[in-house]
């Protein structure tokens, strides 16, 4: 176990080299993340959004809050310090106009006022307030943890999502049956937006810092990112690859580490296109709340794995040596869960000699 | 009845225009309101329903045949207000405190009213109190309530027990549904079902109020 601030160069290289061998195909055991806190200092649903910070409260307050916060976590096995610049789901849609409000430990975006798809217009704006306060969220993390922390990119959301928030899902839904041209084009405009968001916060990514990372729990060596598309869990097949997978290969096209946020049952339907997706490096399969844990899906887990496709999973420590025992470590990033958090350094030295013992 | 197959394809198909020009032929070919409720805008939902549990329609062709079914709804309501047809049942339906998302809320108000079911729509981020205040004012039959998130769907044993404060618990059924919800969550706070989707929802209403 390490903390946050004692990793040292040589963990930063243990690191680097197991990540790279794992994106290789050439690590023979799984990744393993498990990340805990100090007692008492786990915090409560939505600390993490920055929306609920004053946009004029300085980015040097905010960043030493969170400093605090960091010193209380501890890393085992792969896992690596991080932090990223949350400010919800999809933040584009903020940046593209959509109203922002923080309430209930997340971040709601309103719908753009206009009473059809074709009267949205979209256009960067480099002094959109949201997109302002990202860079400034992300250079002043940079500024404080270059080198002892990776700072990972804000959640820039899936191209139909960031359309969803802008246009309000239900119109949306409509909108893919009575405009389909309206909707392939507005996605179109949103993926060059989003590569060019993208690309804006990479350049300001600083030298020091070891690797990239997002949201989600992997770590790759350069652009790196997790791509998603809610929405897709409510449309057939012939809608996804006609409104998400061009501009899936688009992104993975531009990404050197690109992955897919496979969020509930519903999206299962695109798996199969999702796998066809040369570029795409791997899956991210979220079973959704209320589901059985990642553990309980070793078809799909198979699937993916078969595929030639990476595959990383939130698990319990259990469910990590239950699909190592039953298809194999290899290629697979466990992220583990501590819900409970109850997860205690023996309990990690126990799951070790297993993971040990069942990857041999 | 021709017209009644055409009406039922065409809410089916989702073609709003169609539903009503053939719901107004119909109407002036002197075709019941209740007849053409109950033998082409019930079963074209029900139709629907089954296409979407099995997998062939999703949510954007389920809106739209619910929207042209509305269409239809809409040129029937003032016959059916003055014939003897009452509504299968009243339902009171909300996604919880806390909670914008409506999707799933809508498809099943839809649904429901395209069963012929009585809608009262309380909306987004409804409070306890919202669901209290409309079994007591509107007497309803059932509350329905929808919540996406694990941090929300709490709000709804919350609900439960403001009903149970009011007095009002034994008068509805109670059921529940979202993403993050499961049977035994409906048991562990006491809702009377639980459905995993809109058409479902339908089936747990009509098996609840023992509607044919």
């Amino acid at each position: 176990m390490t903390r946050c601030f004692a990793f040292t160069e040589s963990d930063w290289l243990r690191i680097e080299n197991d990540w790279r061998a794992w994106w290789d195909g050439e690590l023979e055991r799984p990744l393993v993340t498990i990340v805990t806190r100090d007692p008492g200092t786990y915090p409560e649903p939505g600390d993490d959004f920055l929306t609920r910070f004053p946009l004029n409260q300085p980015a040097s307050e905010i960043i030493d809050y969170f400093h605090k916060r960091l010193e209380t976590v501890h890393y085992y096995g792969d896992a690596y310090p991080k932090w990223w610049v949350n400010f919800g789901a999809g933040i584009v849609a903020a940046f593209l106009g959509a109203g922002v409000e923080y309430s209930t430990g997340t971040t709601w975006f309103h719908p753009l006022p206009v009473d059809s798809l074709a009267d949205i217009r979209l256009a960067y704006d480099a002094d959109n307030v949201w997109w302002r306060r990202v860079q400034e969220m992300t250079c002043a993390a940079a500024d404080r943890w270059a080198g002892q922390v990776v700072i990972g990119y804000t959640d820039l959301g899936g191209n139909m999502d960031i359309l969803a928030s802008l246009r309000g899902t239900q119109n949306l839904l409509f909108d893919c049956i009575e405009s389909p041209d309206i909707v392939s084009e507005l996605v179109d405009q949103i993926t060059a937006l989003w590569l060019r968001y993208f690309d804006a916060l990479e350049a300001l990514m600083p030298p020091a810092q070891h690797g990239r990372a997002a949201w989600a729990p992997p770590w790759s060596p350069s652009r790196g990112y997790m791509l998603q598309s809610d929405f897709s869990y409510m449309i057939s097949p012939a809608m996804f690859e006609r409104f998400v997978l061009p501009d899936l290969i688009t992104c993975c096209d531009a990404l050197d580490y690109p992955f897919y946020h496979m969020d509930g049952r519903g999206q299962l339907v695109h798996l199969d296109m999702l796998l066809s997706i040369e570029k795409l490096r791997g899956i991210q399969w979220q079973p959704g709340d209320g589901q059985p844990l990642a553990d309980q899906w070793l078809g799909i887990l198979r699937r993916i794995r078969e595929a030639g496709k990476l595959c990383q999973v939130f698990v319990t420590l259990d469910g990590a040596l239950t699909i190592t025992r039953e298809l194999g470590g290899k290629g697979f990033l466990f992220d583990i869960l501590d819900q409970g958090r109850t997860i205690t350094p023996q309990q990690v030295d126990a799951f070790y000699e297993e993971l040990n013992r069942v990857c041999i | 009845m021709e017209t009644l197959e055409s009406i039922r394809k065409a809410i089916i198909e989702g073609q709003a225009k169609e539903v009503e020009q053939q719901v107004q032929a119909a109407l002036e070919d002197g075709a019941a309101a209740a007849t053409i409720l109950h033998e082409a805008l019930i079963p074209a939902m029900e139709e629907v329903g089954r296409l979407y549990e099995e997998g062939e329609y999703f949510v954007p062709e389920m809106l739209i045949a619910a929207r042209a079914m509305k269409t239809g709804l809409a040129l029937l309501k003032p016959h059916l207000i003055g014939s003897d047809i009452r509504p299968a049942g009243k339902v009171a339906i909300a996604t919880v405190q806390g909670d914008l998302h409506d999707i799933g809320k809508n498809l099943v108000s839809l649904m429901l009213e395209g069963a012929g079911f009585e809608i009262i729509d309380l909306g987004v981020n409804a409070e306890p109190e919202k669901f209290v205040e409309a079994v007591q004012q509107h007497q309803v039959d059932v509350v329905a309530m929808s919540a996406l998130l694990t941090t929300t769907m709490t709000r709804m044993k919350d609900t439960i027990q403001a009903l149970e404060a009011a007095g009002v618990r034994q008068q509805v059924k109670v059921i529940i549904g979202g993403a993050p919800i499961t049977q035994a969550f409906a048991d562990e706070i006491g809702a009377d079902g639980y459905a995993p989707d809109a058409s479902q929802a339908v089936t747990l209403t009509r098996q609840l109020l023992a509607v044919t």
